[in-house]
């Protein structure tokens, strides 16, 4: 199985095998952050600060505050855990959590600076070059890759536009010069097309 | 632009509710799917999942060496420095909930301004009363106070009228009275960002991808909860005031029940003598409350720092 696709199960595979044998799970693991272990603390930070640190990067373009708003959600989670396994995987969540805070930090400085040209190469469906460390984030980098070059090029520029840009359907239909209704469409149709790529991968 | 399928008008539903793209029809459509068929949430999981994803397409980086150290080291910190902090609700907002709605009574419209509208008949008269006066209300002042033309409505009646007739503002009041009294544990999802709270609630009741927040300075943003009121869900932002403790922001799906005035995007205060009072509004899909102990004056000014975010 290249891919779990997602469901919000606690004994899904990916929940099993993200973590390696000191914990056995998220479960374990949240719960050792919870009893304020600094060793579970150290993990989560090694598994998963690059997820959170590429993509504060990618959203607030500066590495600075990129490393900033890491090591406030990693110190966040320490402080106050509210993560729960049964609603989703841990990366989903902490990729919520860093979007929506970088987002927020872009809102704050009224920094909207980007453009669209500026946005419609970066999601490559090219595969990077560094491979993950991590098994399972690996099998998703390559799994997402391959859903990527499936995917209609406006449906990849809209979807990005929204996750990363943090624009508004209305923002982004002005912006692509495109009627509201395309826009919804071609972001429903990639994001569930995106799915069901991914979904193929796994039944292989 | 419907898909007559059922499963992939289902599909497309779960994709602008993740998205935040469905319009006002859409949600409403989407509501009462998910309480037919609560596998859509499956749908809406599975999705979200997918949308998580995207970060993995892009070239990866790492942080400084240094960060992790840093890191390590500001925990072990708050390790030292740790002692639970439970903030208790101030006595002042335990009272009885009879007693609170024995006292419902004007408030102090001269200060405001406002009109006030004395209501002791019937339901259908009030909401008669309140058409009339539609077209001379308007959203809050800013700033004036010495308007010529009443902008709000302040209505004062009996306990028995409310309890009778607009059961869901008493729901709304004791909800905000019994989550001040736990003060921080009334907050499922503790978070200060408004985005992040945003797409956290949204992963569990449906909501607009409009969310209005508390823009003022200084009211502190605690986190949110999920609330439900007779058959309507909700959320409930709670937010900390430095001055008069904690302040109750609700977004309420509309529906029949439980029974509360026919709300108009105007705002109208229902206020209560020695107990927390209410502003409370609608875009005809979402009932929204701001419930507090502030004054009505205070009330007011925080009421007009609300801003719509878009998550």
């Amino acid at each position: 199985m290249l891919l779990k696709v997602p469901q919000p199960n606690p004994s899904s595979e990916e929940n099993r095998s993200v973590p390696p044998s000191k914990y056995a799970d998220t479960t374990e693991l949240v719960a050792a952050i919870k009893r304020q272990e600094l060793d579970a603390l150290g993990y989560l930070f090694d598994h998963y600060s690059s997820l959170v640190y590429t993509l504060a990067c990618k959203i607030l373009s500066n590495s600075q505050e990129a490393e900033d708003l890491t090591q406030e959600i990693f110190l966040g989670l320490w402080e106050r855990c509210t993560y729960n396994p049964s609603r989703g995987s841990l990366s989903s969540f902490l990729a919520t959590v860093t979007r929506s805070r970088a987002i927020d930090r872009l809102r704050m400085k009224g920094n909207r600076r980007r453009i669209v040209s500026q946005w419609q190469q970066s999601l490559s469906p090219n595969p990077s070059p560094t491979p993950l460390d991590h098994a399972s984030q690996s099998e998703k980098r390559q799994a997402l890759q391959q859903a990527l070059t499936e995917l209609p090029e406006e449906y990849r520029q809209v979807l990005e536009l929204s996750y990363f840009g943090g624009y508004s359907q209305s923002q982004i239909a002005e912006q692509l010069d495109k009627p509201l209704g395309t826009v919804k469409t071609w972001a429903r149709k990639g994001l569930i097309q995106l799915r069901q790529s991914l979904q193929a991968q796994m039944e292989l | 632009m419907v898909d007559p399928t059922p499963h992939n008008r289902f599909e497309e539903l779960a994709a602008g509710y993740v998205l935040g793209n469905l319009d006002s029809e859409e949600m409403a459509e989407f509501q009462q799917l998910a309480v037919e068929d609560p596998s859509l949430w499956e749908e809406v999981a599975g999705l979200q999942e997918t949308l998580d994803l995207l970060p993995f397409a892009l070239a990866e980086s790492q942080p400084q060496p240094s960060a992790r150290q840093h890191i390590m080291q500001s925990a072990a910190q708050v390790n030292l420095g740790a002692t639970p902090q439970q903030q208790n609700a101030s006595p002042n907002t335990q009272r009885p909930w009879g007693k609170i709605f024995g006292s419902i009574a004007v408030v102090t419209t001269v200060a405001l301004g406002l009109q006030t509208v004395h209501f002791q008949q019937q339901l259908a008269q009030v909401q008669q009363e309140l058409a009339e006066h539609k077209s001379r209300m308007a959203t809050l002042p800013s700033s004036s106070t010495n308007q010529p033309t009443p902008r709000n409505v302040v209505i004062t009646t009996t306990d028995t009228f409310v309890q009778r007739n607009w059961q869901g503002v008493e729901q709304i009041l004791v909800d905000h009275l019994k989550s001040s009294k736990k003060g921080l544990k009334a907050v499922d999802i503790p978070s200060n960002q408004p985005m992040e709270l945003a797409a956290l609630l949204r992963a569990q009741v449906p909501m607009p991808s409009a969310m209005p927040v508390l823009s003022e300075i200084n009211s502190k943003l605690l986190g949110g909860s999920i609330c439900t009121f007779g058959k309507s869900k909700g959320v409930r932002i709670t937010y900390d005031t430095v001055q008069h403790g904690q302040v109750s922001f609700y977004q309420i799906a509309r529906s029949q029940k439980p029974d509360l005035p026919q709300l108009t995007p105007e705002k109208l205060y229902l206020a209560i003598q020695d107990g927390p009072g209410g502003v409370f509004w609608s875009d005809g899909e979402f009932l929204y409350a701001i419930v507090s102990n502030l004054s009505a004056d205070e009330l007011k000014e925080l009421t007009s720092a609300v801003e719509i975010v878009e998550s």
